[in-house]
């Protein structure tokens, strides 16, 4: 689950000897700040996100790109932040559950009806919910339950608590002033 | 993971140039970097240099990420003449092709207006393949050449024929999602569920080369061990160096429909055990059959997409869509299958998911 076996990877030798890691200077926009770290060329986002900006929201489940945990919207796309290497996220603008409020005192829509309909259970899941979800309705505002359940189809819950997060998400589109009931348009 | 350098390029030129530059060492390509990065991990690739194709920043323009229709008139000779005849024996025709670049995204053809509804076998195949955030990656050309998902090929523990060694575990081990055709040699399935649809929508492929650009039919890029030409180790023609620049599909006449199915075990994000993609052209009114052209192709049962000519022969002879009929198509479907000890049953379920297209395509056509 940490970061430690990723780096022991790159701790090998090659047939040319001892393979020491140079280190880049990653530049990017992180919740609209403008960031610059030094990190390893192939950390991933997610150890980026994590470990030298300590944006901890952002979680780490299977690593391959499977669970979802580690969703972030990259240039407004939905991505898992595990399969993104560091130099491939050079000069990119990325939102993480931490920039979803709109502020300190205001939730987003999605992440209240989360807290409202209970869609948060043991919370490992919920950032990358809320950011799947966010991205499913930028592209479908009024998605039929069909269509949250595809939207949220690379995002496992270990709670199996699926029904409550496709409650929350309806909820968030009526909190838009839509009329969705029960799945229907 | 080995230690490796990082290349970055956007153009399938400097592609071609950096992966031929690597003479004597190994490079790979990666581009949305899916299936690569998950080799890196595990091991089972190992460059010395890992060429980076990038989509252009942000204003500049590539026909590598762009979808886009070209009139017939506009069309190279190049892919013309490689386009099917309108009759057997005919001439190709110029056609209106729809031209997709090798960095297109998954979640860009599965939305894309006109592959929705020109093409929906395509955009079908598309919208099932993963989840939104591999999708929002994956690129075409690298849905079409990722490696085979044999659990004995992705182990590093397991040196199988694919890998250089001299078995294929599969044969006597764990295979009910193995191959049921053409299964001797390597009993892995091919992985591309996008392949199965570009084959029914007879897609051209376009490649980069070191002297410049070659074309061929998609239907002759993928070869089997057991083909002519086949090697174990590949799943298709791409030589080392080339690159993959476009695909051309020629956009269908209004007598053209296309569906795309896909038989899983979870309702989402998941392998299929079998699916199908089908294609046909109605025949006038008056003729004898129903149907004057047809295509079927099957994947997840052969090491490459499965074309079932059986059951393209019997489904152009259906004078009228009864239950018997549907049943000898389905049953031609399996022509040839000789499943292995777990995966018997993708016997039936590949009759029953051609059954299943056939059905459904001619009751919309």
């Amino acid at each position: 689950m940490s970061t430690h076996g990723h780096d022991s990877h790159h701790a090998t030798t090659t047939s040319s000897g001892t393979f020491t890691r140079p280190l880049i200077e990653l530049r990017l926009r992180v919740n609209g700040i403008d960031t610059v770290c030094v990190v390893h060329p192939m950390a991933r986002l997610l150890d980026v996100l994590r470990e030298s900006l300590h944006l901890s929201g952002t979680k780490e489940g299977c690593g391959e790109g499977e669970c979802g945990a580690c969703a972030v919207l990259l240039n407004g796309e939905l991505v898992c932040s595990c399969l993104v290497p560091a130099l491939q996220a050079m000069g990119t603008e990325v939102t993480t559950i931490e920039g979803v409020a709109p502020s300190l005192a205001t939730l987003d829509r999605v992440q209240q009806a989360f807290v409202d309909c209970g869609g948060a259970q043991c919370g490992i899941c919920t950032p990358g919910m809320i950011l799947a979800a966010k991205a499913l309705l930028t592209r479908c505002p009024q998605p039929t339950e069909a269509e949250i359940r595809e939207g949220l189809a690379g995002n496992l819950c270990r709670c199996t608590g699926y029904t409550k997060i496709f409650s929350s998400v309806l909820r968030a589109c009526q909190a838009d002033g839509a009329t969705t009931e029960g799945g229907e348009r | 993971m080995n230690a490796f350098t990082w290349v970055e390029v956007t153009t399938a030129e400097q592609a071609v140039a950096q992966l031929s530059a690597a003479r004597g060492g190994s490079a790979l390509l990666k581009a949305g970097g899916i299936d690569v990065l998950d080799r890196l991990k595990e091991g089972l690739d190992a460059p010395e240099r890992l060429i980076v194709l990038r989509r252009p920043t942000a204003g500049s323009k590539s026909t590598l990420s762009e979808i886009s229709e070209i009139p017939a008139s506009r069309l190279p000779d190049s892919i013309t003449r490689l386009l099917p005849a309108g009759n057997a024996g005919d001439a190709p025709q110029p056609r209106d092709c729809l031209r997709i670049g090798a960095l297109v995204t998954l979640a860009q053809i599965a939305s894309h207006p006109t592959i929705l509804r020109a093409l929906p076998a395509l955009a079908q195949a598309a919208h099932a393949i993963a989840t939104p955030q591999i999708r929002a990656v994956a690129t075409i050309a690298g849905n079409l050449l990722q490696r085979p998902r044999c659990w004995y090929f992705r182990s590093a523990d397991f040196h199988c024929r694919k890998k250089g060694g001299d078995e294929c575990f599969a044969l006597d081990g764990e295979n009910e999602y193995h191959a049921i055709f053409d299964n001797r040699t390597c009993a892995a399935v091919h992985p591309s569920g996008a392949a199965v649809a570009l084959l029914v929508l007879d897609a051209i492929v376009e490649i980069q080369t070191a002297s410049g650009t070659r074309q061929q039919r998609l239907s002759a890029f993928f070869v089997s061990a057991s083909q002519q030409g086949g090697d174990v180790k590949r799943e298709n023609r791409l030589e080392p160096g080339e690159v993959i620049t476009h695909l051309y599909i020629p956009l269908p006449s209004p007598d053209e429909r296309s569906l795309y199915l896909k038989s899983k075990q979870k309702q989402s994000f998941d392998w299929p055990l079998c699916e199908v993609a089908i294609s046909v052209r109605r025949a006038p009114s008056g003729a004898g059959s129903l149907l004057q052209a047809a295509r079927i192709v099957v994947g997840g049962v052969a090491p490459i997409p499965w074309r079932a000519k059986a059951a393209e022969a019997a489904l152009l002879r259906l004078s009228k869509l009864d239950i018997e009929s549907v049943r000898a198509i389905a049953q031609a479907a399996s022509d040839g299958a000789r499943p292995l000890a777990k995966n018997g049953y993708k016997v039936p379920l590949c009759q029953g998911v051609v059954a299943q297209a056939v059905m459904q395509i001619l009751s919309n056509a």
